[in-house]
């Protein structure tokens, strides 16, 4: 590829990501600017606030602990929930790091890596009736185990902290994935110098470990710091209490269309730029962190670091509880798709598998699953061609857009989803109303696939990144001294040596795109029954749970199918998608992702 | 070689006439095209599945060639859009104010079929006409609205189960108040026909005043949920104690709770109401719609909606247990007037939504019932204080909107109704206005009540 052809890549790519991703917004902020004085009255401070952090009250059942939080009002009720969440998830996933850099092996890759890891699965919504499921004053799972055996009383989590609760135990494996990650990868030389000049355990933590994880730690805060700003889930399962709805995402979605009229709300989007404004700068603020540490490659274990016995047995003990409590989330969603009517009690009432055969039976739940297994691999596909394109012209080019480029990568994260959904439907529907298929009312789901590749290119081009980095020039310029032209120099050669990257981007990447809830909620928030109605598995998820909380079962077994189908059948596609563009033979490209070279 | 031909030309007459019988015979028997049709509605899915598949194993779909039918659960609000854009055949479902708001508008197409007129006064069906006198919408169906007790939740604080939305002014029905929980669990009005159905009839059972009042101590002892399935399910599973639900949902909650749930017949409070339909004004399939139509009005149809939802059809079946049900409710209907809640259901439900609903407003509204009942309980408060408490709390507020001071009265309300859905600066700043009314009051009220 020229730097001619490279600039217009890029530059194809930059208008894209604009028109896509920054443009809805900017609608709606224009829609806005003629009432921007009105707006002045949604932003109030409730001093003091409402509610309590915790009351006992004496139930008939024994004495019950219940927390529900303060409440200051929508703005500080999302700023405290973020700042809060951030503080606690990233607290607990600097502990569990730390205690994983004291394992060998199989124990550190275990809960280093895989536990969190699955702990991180993205469950929208279903995470939190599992939540409310382990929680819940009186069918609580801890409550009835646990917590009232034990001690006597109950607790139980309502309100705001219900959200924060909920946030904690689900962002958390994402915090401790990133600061894990990053703290695996830094230069075990560091610690032996550090050893061999005498340092100990926390010497090397307080000294090296932290000052040198300083990126790590800013940019997970930030993105938590994001991700519970924009978070719907939470707020939608425990919205019967006053404070749980008393958050910018909830009352933005909620208000975005008013029953009667349907005229926009002008409250909705003064909250949905509030977010965005917020967002970007706290985006702004880490961004040179973001950048640095953001989605780095699992690499071989480097760093380790003895420990105490009576420290090293309280660390693994917290971590433990961490990792078990985020973890069993996942796993009760695993236990729902294969019983029914556990939901409100403690035991199941038998064990099945007629939710994945209600799945594949039912038209509404199997063209949900196909739905989505479609539009995930056209996103995909969508999502690698540009975040190649661009990580190529970032790192391999001297380009005056590379850095337009690198800064506009971390937009996704920063613009929330809820910001994307309701621009999109204001600007499409407004633009294309009452012309067929162009309406995304009438036709919604190239508006999803574009939403999702402008929302979830961030996941690949990290990885995509990371592994331009890696690899030399060496070969290309070898490849290039041969005869072989710019562009199939960027396919043959460059594009077979990042595969392994490619492959964990695109499993990434296809995990999130499976699991988008906010923007695919607002384009496709209704849906019909036949067999053919156009919505991915989020919205039927969400529909079906109001409708009857008990389709929890049935609707996991949805998400965990469509989760398996979807990741596999991407990373097949991109398989064949790089074999037919490098010319690369498939079996050759296995020994090359085994790390076995494969000559002839 | 001529043999060869004259063989030829046997075989290809035979095949011709073979073919020909056969695309006869295909033709006699299946309609010249094959027809989808589209219905908005607000029925849940699953309920719309399940009526898909009576009427497309019908013989009136065979006979019309509809091959499938689709029915879409929408926000009322984007009807009109589905009307205009010709993507929707027909309405099915929803309220009285809805469709007559669809057919002031024009988004709906006259019924003119000859047919299925005679059809509708033949089984005494009823039938809504536009200022021209033409039949707008008809009702294929009624059902009826009450309440559905959780006994379980209400044994937990040793409560009755209450006769009449009025029993819950009794300060025994605001003890799960005092243990953080709520006995109700009401969903947003706006986004539940059950809830805005709730509300009409408290407002025209109890009056203007009283019945807001009572609404407010049903603010005060509310989870406001954001559908009235939750709120279905929250009494199904315990959640909450009681919930306004429509017969089917009742009967479902009854079914989900394992015999925990109970649908209630109000005392004189059962609200009535028709199960509607209507076609879309730009609809490409008007024949077919028409049909739809028919077989809703028919003995399969009426026996689907029965036996679906518990509607009470025009022709009874026989053989369910409907019959025994609308027994009970028989002498327990209030008399609904629908067009008279069709003038002020808009500003109710914005009101509500402001003052009783939103998240501030309520946590102050059930600290200031709480404080209250806790004085009461310590014997600070008389019965009759609580009572005068109850009416400073509810009594329609008075709020400034754009400089002018307005008190929510009912002409007040009739006089925006129409203002509040077509105009959303100033139905934003109604809603400001008046939660911030209610705010004020509120605290004032526990301001007061703290000194005691």
């Amino acid at each position: 590829m020229n730097i001619n052809g490279l600039n217009l890549a890029l530059s194809l790519s930059i208008v894209f990501i604009f028109l896509f991703l920054i443009t809805p917004v900017i609608y709606v902020f224009g829609y806005l600017l003629p009432h921007i004085s009105e707006c002045a009255r949604y932003f109030y401070v409730k001093l003091p606030p409402d509610g309590e952090v915790f009351r006992i009250y004496e139930t008939r059942d024994g004495p019950l602990i219940s927390f529900t939080g303060l409440d200051f009002g929508p703005f500080l009720n999302s700023i405290f929930l973020s700042i809060s969440s951030a503080s606690v998830i990233v607290l607990a996933a600097l502990l569990s790091s730390l205690t994983c850099l004291g394992l060998r092996g199989f124990p550190r890759l275990l809960m280093g890596y895989l536990i969190p890891f699955i702990a991180a699965l993205p469950m929208p919504l279903l995470s939190g009736y599992a939540v409310l499921h382990l929680f819940h004053r009186d069918f609580g799972l801890l409550n009835n185990l646990v917590i009232k055996p034990l001690f006597g009383f109950k607790i139980a989590f309502e309100g705001i902290i219900g959200v924060f609760i909920y946030q904690v135990l689900n962002f958390y494996p994402i915090a401790h994935l990133i600061l894990f990650t990053y703290m695996d990868s830094i230069d075990r030389v560091l610690i032996e110098t550090a050893l061999s000049l005498g340092d100990g355990g926390w010497g090397i933590i307080r000294k090296i470990i932290l000052p040198l994880s300083k990126p790590a730690i800013t940019a997970t805060y930030s993105l938590i710091m994001i991700l519970s700003l924009e978070d719907l889930g939470g707020p939608i399962v425990f919205s019967r209490y006053n404070s749980a709805r008393n958050v910018l995402s909830y009352l933005a979605y909620y208000d975005f269309i008013s029953e009667y009229g349907y005229t926009i709300s002008l409250r909705s989007l003064a909250y949905v730029l509030t977010m965005c404004c917020i967002a970007l700068l706290v985006f702004a603020f880490s961004w040179k962190s973001i950048k640095r540490s953001l989605y780095p490659i699992v690499s071989p274990s480097k760093v380790y670091i003895e420990y105490g016995g009576f420290t090293k047995a309280m660390m693994l003990f917290s971590t433990t509880l961490f990792h078990l409590l985020s973890l069993i989330i996942v796993l009760m969603i695993f236990g729902y798709s294969i019983t029914n009517n556990w939901f409100g009690n403690l035991l199941p009432s038998r064990i099945t598998m007629e939710n994945y055969l209600g799945v594949l039976t039912n038209p509404y739940y199997s063209r949900a699953f196909l739905n989505t297994v479609i539009y995930s691999a056209v996103s995909v596909l969508l999502i690698l061609v540009l975040s190649y394109v661009m990580a190529y012209g970032v790192y391999r080019s001297r380009s005056t857009l590379s850095a337009i480029i690198d800064s506009i990568t971390g937009l996704p994260i920063a613009i929330p989803g809820i910001a994307v959904g309701i621009g999109y439907f204001t600007m499409f529907h407004g633009l294309f109303r009452g012309i067929p298929f162009m309406s995304p009312l009438s036709n919604p789901v190239p508006y999803l696939i574009l939403a999702y590749t402008v929302r979830r290119f961030t996941y690949m081009y990290r990885p995509l990144s990371a592994g331009l980095q890696k690899v030399g020039v060496n070969m290309e310029e070898q490849s290039l001294s041969l005869g072989a032209n710019p562009f199939k120099t960027a396919l043959s050669i460059t594009l077979p040596l990042i595969m392994g990257q490619l492959i964990a981007g695109s499993m990434i990447t296809s995990l999130y795109v499976s699991t988008e809830f906010s923007t695919s909620v607002i384009l496709v928030g209704g849906y019909g029954v036949m067999a053919s109605h156009p919505a991915p598995i989020t919205p039927v998820i969400f529909n079906s749970l109001i409708y009857n909380p008990l389709l929890v079962h049935i609707t996991s077994a949805l998400i965990v199918l469509t989760l398996l189908t979807s990741t596999s059948f991407s990373l097949v596609l991109v398989f064949l998608l790089v074999t037919s563009l490098s010319g690369v033979r498939a079996k050759n490209l296995v020994y090359m992702l085994s790390g076995r070279a494969k000559t002839g | 070689m001529r043999h060869y031909l004259i063989l030829i030309m046997i075989v290809a007459i035979i095949v011709a006439s073979i073919a020909g019988i056969l695309i006869y015979q295909y033709m006699s028997r299946t309609p010249s095209r094959e027809v989808k049709l589209t219905v908005v509605t607000r029925l849940a899915p699953e309920e719309g599945a399940a009526l898909r598949e009576r009427f497309l194993n019908s013989s009136v779909a065979r006979e019309y060639g509809i091959v499938d039918i689709e029915f879409i659960k929408e926000d009322i609000a984007k009807w009109p859009i589905y009307a205009e854009e010709g993507r929707a055949d027909l309405f099915f479902i929803g309220g009285y104010a809805v469709y007559k708001d669809l057919c002031e508008k024009g988004y709906l197409r006259p019924i003119e079929d000859p047919d299925l007129l005679k059809t509708i006064e033949a089984i005494g069906a009823m039938a809504y006409r536009d200022v021209n006198g033409r039949v707008c919408f008809i009702a294929t169906a009624m059902t009826v609205f009450s309440y559905t007790v959780n006994t379980e939740f209400l044994e937990k604080y040793q409560l009755p189960v209450p006769r009449k939305w009025s029993d819950l002014m009794r300060p025994e029905f605001s003890e799960p108040l005092l243990a953080g929980e709520a006995l109700v669990s009401f969903p947003k009005p706006s986004k539940s026909t059950t809830s805005a159905r709730t509300i009409q009839l408290i407002l025209q059972k109890y009056g203007w005043v009283d019945g807001w009042v009572l609404l407010t101590i049903m603010g005060a002892n509310s989870f406001i949920v954001e559908s009235s399935e939750k709120a279905r399910d929250d009494v199904a599973l315990g959640v909450a104690g009681i919930a306004p639900t429509v017969l089917v949902y009742g009967i479902r909650a009854e079914e989900l709770s394992g015999g925990k749930a109970k649908f209630i017949v109000a005392e004189g409070e059962v609200l009535p109401d028709i199960s509607p339909v209507a076609i879309a004004k730009n609809t490409g399939n008007l024949r077919e719609a028409y049909a739809f139509i028919k077989w809703l009005l028919s003995v399969d149809g009426q026996r689907a909606l029965a036996e679906l939802f518990y509607y009470m059809p025009f022709i009874k079946p026989e053989g369910t247990k409907l019959e025994e049900i609308y027994e009970g409710v028989k002498g327990n209907i209030f008399n609904y007037d629908p067009e008279d809640a069709a003038q002020w259901e808009r500003s109710a439900v914005y009101y509500f939504e402001a003052t009783i609903a939103d998240p501030d407003a309520n946590t102050l509204l059930k600290n200031t019932w709480r404080k209250a009942m806790e004085l009461y309980k310590r014997g600070l408060l008389s019965q009759e204080d609580l009572t005068e408490i109850a009416h400073k709390l509810g009594e329609p507020l008075v709020a400034v909107i754009g400089g002018e001071v307005v008190h929510f009265t009912k002409e007040y309300a009739v006089s925006i109704n129409k203002r509040l859905a077509e105009d959303p600066v100033f139905r934003s700043e109604f809603i400001d206005a008046f939660r911030k009314a209610a705010i004020d009051r509120y605290s004032a009220l526990l301001r007061s009540l703290e000194f005691r």
